[in-house]
C-alpha cells in the first residue's frame, strides 16, 4: 500500500514542478491564483506544526507545556537566525533538557 | 566550444549548491531519522527520498502515515505542499521551453527550493544563453546527490537513537524553521494564524480532514488580507 502511495505522491510532485514545463496549451496559471499560492506553505505548515505539538495536551499535559517550550525557543531562533540547522538543533536540545530536568 | 561553456555552467551550478547543503544534509538525516521514527521500513525511507524528493512533502508524508491518514489524503496534502513548486517552474519556463522533452523532464524532476533560487538568479543574470540549463542541472543535480546520502545516513543512525528522544518533534522544528521568517509579513501571519485555529479546533473531524480545511482556510485569509495590505514586497521576498 504504502508504495502506491509513494509513487502517488512522487507522481504529483513530479508534475506540480513539470506542468509549466510542459509546454501544453493552457498551463499558464489565472493570474488571480498566484497571490494565494503563495500562502499555501505556510497555512499547511503551521496546521501541522499546532496539530502535533498540541496532541499531547489531555493525555500528558506536562509533555506538552514541554514541546511549546521548545518551540517557542525554536521559533525565536529561526526568527533571529533564519538557519533550519539552528532552529532544530536548539529545539531538540531544548526540549531534551526540559525532559530530563522535569 | 560549446561543450567548454556547458561544462563552465553546470560547475558554476554545482558551486552555487554547495554552501546550502549546511542545512540541506542534516534536513536529510533528520528525515532518514524520521522515517524510521514513523514505522517505515530503511527500504521505503530511502527509497522515498527518490521517490518523492522533495523535504517538506516527504515530512508531510511520514507525519501523516505514521497517524494513519487516509491514502487520499496523504496524497493530496503532499500535493499541497508542493503547489509552489508550479510557480517556480512558470518563472523558469521561458529559458526552458525550448529545450528538448528530456531535459525539461530531468530538470523539472531535480526542481526544489534550493535549486530554484541559486538556478532562477542565474537566469536573470545572463539571460537565455544556450548553455545555462547546464547550471540548473548542477545545482540540480548536487542537492539530489546530497539528499539521497543524508537520508541513507539518517537511516542508519536512527537504529542508534533511543526513542527517549522524543526525535518526533524535529518535524514541527523543521516547519518552524521553514515558515518563521515569513511570519513578518501580516498576511502569512494571517494565514497561519487561521490555519492554526483551524487545525486545532478540527482535531475531531473525520479523515484527517482538519489539514485540508486549516490549509484553504489559511490560504484563503492570506490571499484576503495580502492586496489589502498594499504590500506588494510580500511575495518578491519569499525566494
Amino acid at each position: 500500500m504504502i508504495w502506491w502511495i509513494m509513487l502517488g505522491a512522487g507522481l504529483a510532485n513530479f508534475l506540480s514542478r513539470f506542468l509549466m514545463f510542459s509546454g501544453f496549451r493552457g498551463t499558464r496559471l489565472p493570474s488571480w491564483v498566484e497571490p494565494y499560492l503563495a500562502y499555501v506553505p505556510t497555512a499547511v505548515m503551521s496546521a501541522i506544526v499546532v496539530a502535533s505539538i498540541s496532541s499531547d495536551w489531555q493525555s500528558d499535559a506536562s509533555l506538552f507545556a514541554m514541546k511549546l517550550g521548545a518551540a517557542i525557543l525554536a521559533f525565536a531562533i529561526a526568527i533571529r537566525f533564519r538557519s533550519i540547522l539552528a532552529t532544530i538543533i536548539v529545539g531538540l536540545a531544548a526540549f531534551q533538557l526540559l525532559l530530563n530536568v522535569f | 566550444m560549446s561543450k567548454h561553456s556547458s561544462w563552465q555552467e553546470f560547475s558554476l551550478g554545482v558551486r552555487a549548491q554547495l554552501p546550502l547543503q549546511l542545512g540541506v544534509v542534516p534536513f536529510g538525516m533528520v528525515f532518514g531519522v524520521l522515517g524510521l521514527a514513523a514505522g517505515l521500513t530503511p527500504l521505503e525511507t530511502v527509497l522515498m527520498s527518490t521517490l518523492v524528493f522533495g523535504g517538506a512533502s516527504q515530512v508531510v508524508f511520514v507525519q501523516l502515515w505514521s497517524a494513519g491518514a487516509p491514502p487520499l489524503i496523504v496524497g493530496g496534502s503532499v500535493a499541497v505542499v508542493n503547489a509552489r513548486h508550479l510557480l517556480y517552474s512558470a518563472a523558469m519556463a521561458p529559458y526552458l521551453l525550448s529545450r528538448p522533452l528530456a531535459w525539461r523532464i530531468v530538470l523539472a524532476y531535480l526542481l526544489t527550493d534550493e535549486a530554484f533560487a541559486v538556478s532562477s538568479k542565474r537566469f536573470e543574470d545572463v539571460g537565455n544563453q544556450v548553455d545555462v540549463h547546464y547550471h540548473l542541472l548542477g545545482s540540480g543535480l548536487t542537492l539530489w546527490v546530497c539528499w539521497q546520502v543524508a537520508t541513507l545516513f539518517g537511516v542508519y543512525a536512527g537504529t542508534t537513537i533511543p526513542e527517549s528522544w522524543h526525535l518526533e518533534l524535529a518535524i514541527p522544528l523543521t516547519f518552524i524553521a521553514l515558515i518563521a521568517p515569513s511570519l513578518r509579513h501580516r498576511p502569512h501571519l494571517a494565514a497561519a494564524c487561521l490555519s492554526s485555529l483551524v487545525a486545532v479546533l478540527g482535531q475531531g473531524l473525520p479523515y484527517n480532514s482538519w489539514l485540508i480545511l486549516a490549509a484553504l482556510a489559511g490560504i484563503v485569509v492570506g490571499g484576503w488580507v495580502g492586496p489589502h495590505t498594499g504590500s506588494g514586497s510580500v511575495s518578491g521576498d519569499e525566494s
